[in-house]
């Protein structure tokens, strides 16, 4: 009854939380897609971008210029910007980027392969004040590689995290896109990861969108779903040699706070924005591009950041398709709002759904959640 | 939204903080993103000139963290990089006050161009601020 008690009270303090964070949407988190070239080709891409694209790298003046404004209504560090793509590294001036955005304030990461991380790279990027970087690690050689399309994106990526984890200062995580092939073999693949000191691991399944949406084998099924939710809360509850989550993608009902930190807060458009390749303002690059709330080109990206954005911040537009009548909405929210496309047609998939149609799951639901539905459907 | 309610909701947020005694709430991570940065470095500025001719020196690689971090030096003598160093306060605040000591190596790695100089290395202790100058004068070589 304790325990009942005391998530009735997590949740509905959660509730009061997200709803202030809403309304008060303090930018602290901005994504900058730099580049849309990739050294790699991988099947599931989510920003289906090109070895040699046809549209050309944002260029930092514009990029500066935009945030400038952010500066005068932030205090110095507070927004994270997190340098993505493409693949970042292969911009010449990344480094120089990096610095010049310390230089103004701004704390800086990146999100890479680890394709092309090598020492000369990684002396440059700490020295220019990198201080968080993500590595994606998708299995062991042969899925990673797989999914990666080349046969030597394994070694780099494992190469690149030697020397990161090498430098103490720099926060790191590897990300698995988790998958039919590589959910088999996740308990060698943690035992591979603490092997080589690393810290902090964090899973998602792939969502159905860009080149991955038309490859349904990487999508999980059901019971893998469940299978996975469960890997990573007995890893969380009994493996304290790493620090295993599941990523923010999805609203994972009865897992919730079993298998992260927190519970399920999509933040797009609340704290992270994003500034795209062709000047669009959004959120998290991975999101409809028809949701785009302006451009740097032609607006300011302050007035954007505090005037628009409605449609990520209100989401009661999400009560269609599955989502019209699910008991969960008042704690998912629409769920990941990458998972929606302008044309409001229903959330392309929801990992709670998931779970929940496994029928031995739905039983132990009742028994450990039910009243808590029950009363904060009620509130 | 008016000042009031901003008002509100900024010191509701510092309670939300409080109450909930660690930063989780508010340390997120985007799907697709990196982790945030909280970490200690130090921005390290300076200019190396010639003890000789007191004139600025080109293309000296400033290193610390056996050659992790570096720069190198400008036409007029400048460097500026950041670099993993705690900062004075950090031992100042810590229980066990044990400050280290930053070496920093000054190297000619460049070619005749810009003169040969002798690599020097001097030591320094935690920074007090997120910056340090440093100016340095450096013996050519005979």
């Amino acid at each position: 009854m304790k325990k009942v008690i005391k998530r009735i009270i997590s949740i509905f303090l959660h509730r009061i939380f997200r709803k202030n964070e809403t309304k008060l949407h303090i930018l602290n988190y901005l994504f900058w897609e730099c580049t849309w070239r990739c050294n790699l080709n991988c099947l599931h891409c989510g920003s289906d971008c090109q070895a040699s694209s046809t549209v050309p790298d944002m260029p930092f003046e514009d990029f500066l210029d935009a945030i400038q404004p952010l500066k005068r209504h932030y205090p110095k560090n507070s927004i994270l910007v997190v340098i993505t793509g493409g693949e970042p590294l292969l911009r010449q001036d990344l480094a120089e980027c990096g610095k010049r955005l310390r230089d103004k304030g701004f704390r800086w990461s990146m999100v890479t392969n680890g394709y092309a991380y090598d020492e000369a790279m990684h002396a440059k990027l700490v020295s220019a004040g990198m201080g968080s970087i993500t590595v994606s690690l998708d299995g062991l050689e042969t899925n990673h590689n797989w999914l990666r399309n080349n046969p030597k994106s394994f070694d780099r990526a494992v190469k690149a995290l030697e020397l990161i984890i090498s430098y103490p200062r720099l926060n790191y995580d590897v990300v698995t896109c988790v998958n039919q092939r590589n959910v088999l073999e996740l308990s060698e693949l943690k035992e591979f990861l603490i092997s080589k000191k690393i810290k902090k691991w964090r899973i998602f399944t792939i969502a159905p969108i860009g080149r991955a949406d038309e490859s349904p084998e990487m999508m999980l099924t059901n019971e893998q779903t469940r299978q996975l939710m469960d890997f990573i809360a007995d890893t969380r509850r009994h493996d304290p040699r790493i620090a295993l989550t599941f990523s923010c993608e999805s609203y994972v009902g009865d897992y919730e706070k079993k298998v992260r930190d927190s519970y399920f807060f999509c933040r797009a458009g609340i704290n992270i924005g994003s500034v795209l390749i062709d000047g669009g303002i959004s959120a998290c690059p991975n999101i409809d591009r028809n949701f785009v709330q302006g451009n740097i080109h032609t607006d300011n990206l302050l007035d954007v950041w505090e005037n628009r954005f409605e449609v990520m911040r209100n989401r009661q537009w999400c009560r269609t398709g599955i989502c019209r009548n699910c008991k969960d909405f008042k704690h998912c929210n629409g769920g990941a709002m990458h998972l929606w496309n302008v044309e409001r047609e229903g959330i392309k998939g929801c990992v709670k759904e998931k779970i929940h149609s496994i029928s031995e799951t739905q039983s132990e639901r009742t028994v450990c959640l039910g009243p808590v539905h029950d009363y904060l459907e009620g509130l | 939204m008016k000042k009031i309610e901003l008002k509100t909701r900024k010191w509701l947020r510092t309670l939300f903080g409080c109450v909930s005694l660690t930063a989780v709430a508010f340390v997120f991570q985007a799907c697709y993103g990196t982790g945030p940065d909280e970490s200690f470095d130090v921005k390290l500025t300076g200019m190396v000139t010639s003890k000789s001719t007191n004139l600025p020196v080109k293309g000296i690689t400033v290193t610390v963290n056996e050659g992790i971090n570096y720069g190198i030096t400008d036409e007029d003598g400048n460097f500026d990089f950041y670099a993993s160093i705690k900062p004075f306060d950090y031992y100042k605040d810590s229980v066990h006050y044990t400050p280290d000591s930053v070496r920093i190596n000054f190297l000619d790695t460049d070619g005749v161009e810009n003169g040969f100089f002798v690599d020097t290395m001097i030591i320094i202790n935690p920074v007090s601020q997120d910056e340090a100058k440093i100016f340095m004068e450096l013996e050519e070589k005979q």
